[in-house]
């Protein structure tokens, strides 16, 4: 069972002059296993919208539903059955490494566990297998303090502290903001692996449409409060209208791959990564390709 | 959750009580409220009292917000009304256990009540009209004679200002933080008061690093830019008074005066 998010809007202070709609009419499902991203510019609505993913806002109206529990517990059984259901959802926040807080990495990671009633030898097993998910050597850092890490580190430590829960849904805002080119592709590499191994969905909130590149096999365009393209990263990419209304730039590669195109050069269009730019550009310009496709013109 | 904070909140608008000038307001707010706690008698409090009504109407505050603004202390409202209303001697209206409720409590407590309302919605009103940086200003200008006697009025105000900028930045802040932990499990409604207290520890320490990094990181930025303190610095937005403000100025005196005079011939 997905998440499903159905038509829901959302309202930040109502009735005062700083009221602002900040979601319109958004219907959206997260598969099981899925990798989606959601992409849009500063003030499209994206943090609030995975912020109901969990139910830590409840929509204005609308209905939110984890494995077809719905977030908004009406009754008191209810309100028990969302809290379970919302649990299945990890949410890591951007600059995670930000909430960081106890003495060392081990009590920080252990810290979720223990608070949903873990005993402590189930949270250590929990610990050393977040840990090692996210890529970080058990014995060199269980003792070390939060504040002693580098950027890339705690960030790997506090999304180690969401993994230790166990999630179904991993739902992550803007996870490779501020790392460095290296940290940016080791993370997303984990991600990767967290998904297909583990079978986990992954929700990518992002702006950087080479992070959709690397992993997403869906994403969604917001804009202003409302999603205006749902489709796999291929095609999303060579819709440049959508891009345009929703304030991002394509990829590099898709950027790259157009700019030939203008300049007269027959390539292929629908390339994603840098290989199938490479090939791309590559058998364009090989003679050989070009006669036959002048002879197939 | 953290969004609701009423008071202090700047509600943009062009009305009278909006273009007054910040020094203007500040100095017949606090004699309004001198008034206020001078003379105790219902019909000074009925004029104030409209006199109040008026300005929210034209400076167009939502009723809700000022209603809001007095929520914070709606307890203290309440206890200094039942504490008149079963303190005062007189004539018994009921009895509560030991207690007599009075007509004369009715009256003094509502009296009472009404003043402390007016008292906030006063103030609330300031700080409703007038841009925190407008205010500071003002602030600083009019500590600027106590300069003299080593009153540090431009690092005061420069304090002031930094703190009100900030305020937003770490409401957002504490929101996100309690939404990270609660997303973790943290609890911060259940337990008693020790298990509480301890469940803040995960905002309160990212809260003090952030702060402290902030803090740091503003620092640099005003020494690159060669900030260094009050001295000979010029401003961009120059406090004028106008034809408003000392039409201001002469209504107030005019209410004012009015009131002393009449207290004085015994008429009210």
């Amino acid at each position: 069972m997905p998440i499903e998010v159905k038509n829901i809007t959302f309202t930040y202070m109502p009735g005062t002059p700083y009221e602002h709609q900040a979601l319109r009419g958004v219907s959206f499902t997260v598969e099981e296993g899925a990798i989606v991203a959601i992409a849009g510019h500063t003030g499209s609505g994206k943090s609030t919208l995975i912020q109901h993913f969990n139910g830590l806002i409840q929509p204005t109206t609308g209905q939110v539903t984890v494995d077809g529990v719905d977030l908004l517990g009406r009754d008191k059984k209810s309100k028990a059955a969302a809290k379970e259901a919302a649990r299945k959802v990890g949410m890591v926040f951007q600059y995670p490494e930000r909430q960081l807080f106890a003495e060392t990495v081990y009590e920080d990671i252990a810290f979720g566990p223990l608070a949903h009633g873990l005993t402590a030898k189930e949270a250590a097993l929990r610990v050393r297998e977040a840990m090692s998910q996210v890529g970080l050597d058990y014995e060199s850092y269980r003792r070390r303090s939060p504040l002693e890490l580098s950027g890339g580190e705690g960030r790997r430590v506090a999304i180690a502290g969401i993994l230790a829960l166990r999630p179904k849904y991993l739902v992550l805002d803007e996870p490779t903001a501020g790392l460095d080119p290296r940290g940016r592709k080791e993370l997303l590499g984990k991600i990767k692996e967290l998904s297909l191994k583990q079978g986990m969905a992954v929700v990518l909130v992002t702006h950087y449409m080479e992070d959709i590149v690397a992993l997403a096999k869906r994403v969604v365009f917001l804009r202003r409060g409302e999603i205006i393209l749902d489709d796999a990263p291929r095609r999303a990419f060579l819709q440049r209208e959508a891009l345009k209304e929703a304030g991002l730039k394509p990829p590099r590669t898709v950027a790259l791959i157009n700019r030939l195109s203008e300049a007269g050069l027959k390539i292929p269009r629908g390339v994603l990564t840098v290989e199938e730019a490479a090939e791309a550009i590559y058998q364009s310009l090989s003679p050989r390709q070009g006669e036959r496709q002048q002879r197939v013109k | 959750m953290l969004n609701d904070i009423a008071l202090g909140r700047y509600f943009p608008g062009n009305s009278l009580l909006h273009r007054l000038d910040p020094r203007i307001k500040i100095v017949l707010l606090f004699l309004f409220l001198a008034i206020i706690f001078l003379w105790v008698n219902s019909l000074v409090y009925l004029a104030l009292g409209s006199m109040t009504a008026a300005l929210i109407f034209t400076a167009k505050i939502p009723l809700r917000m000022v209603a809001t603004s007095l929520k914070p202390l709606w307890w203290i409202i309440l206890f200094t009304f039942l504490l008149h209303f079963f303190g005062t001697e007189g004539e018994g209206i009921f009895q509560l256990g030991s207690l007599t409720a009075t007509w004369e409590g009715l009256k003094q407590g509502g009296l009472i009540t009404f003043r402390l309302a007016l008292l906030i919605i006063l103030s609330a009103l300031l700080t409703f009209t007038t841009d925190p940086l407008a205010l500071t200003d003002a602030i600083e200008s009019l500590l600027s004679p106590l300069k003299r006697f080593g009153v540090p009025a431009h690092e005061l105000a420069m304090m002031m200002t930094i703190a009100l900028r900030f305020i937003p930045t770490i409401i957002e802040e504490t929101d996100r933080i309690i939404k990270a932990q609660e997303s973790r499990g943290a609890d911060f409604t259940t337990g008693n008061i020790l298990t509480r207290v301890k469940n803040f520890v995960p905002i309160l320490v990212p809260l003090f690093i952030a702060a402290f990094r902030r803090a740091d990181d503003l620092a640099t930025a005003m020494e690159a830019r060669c900030y260094r303190g009050g001295e000979g610095r010029t401003r961009l937005r120059r406090l004028q008074l106008g034809r408003l403000d000392y039409t201001a100025c002469g209504v107030s005196a005019l209410i004012v005066g009015g009131i002393f005079l009449l207290t004085q011939w015994g008429i009210i």
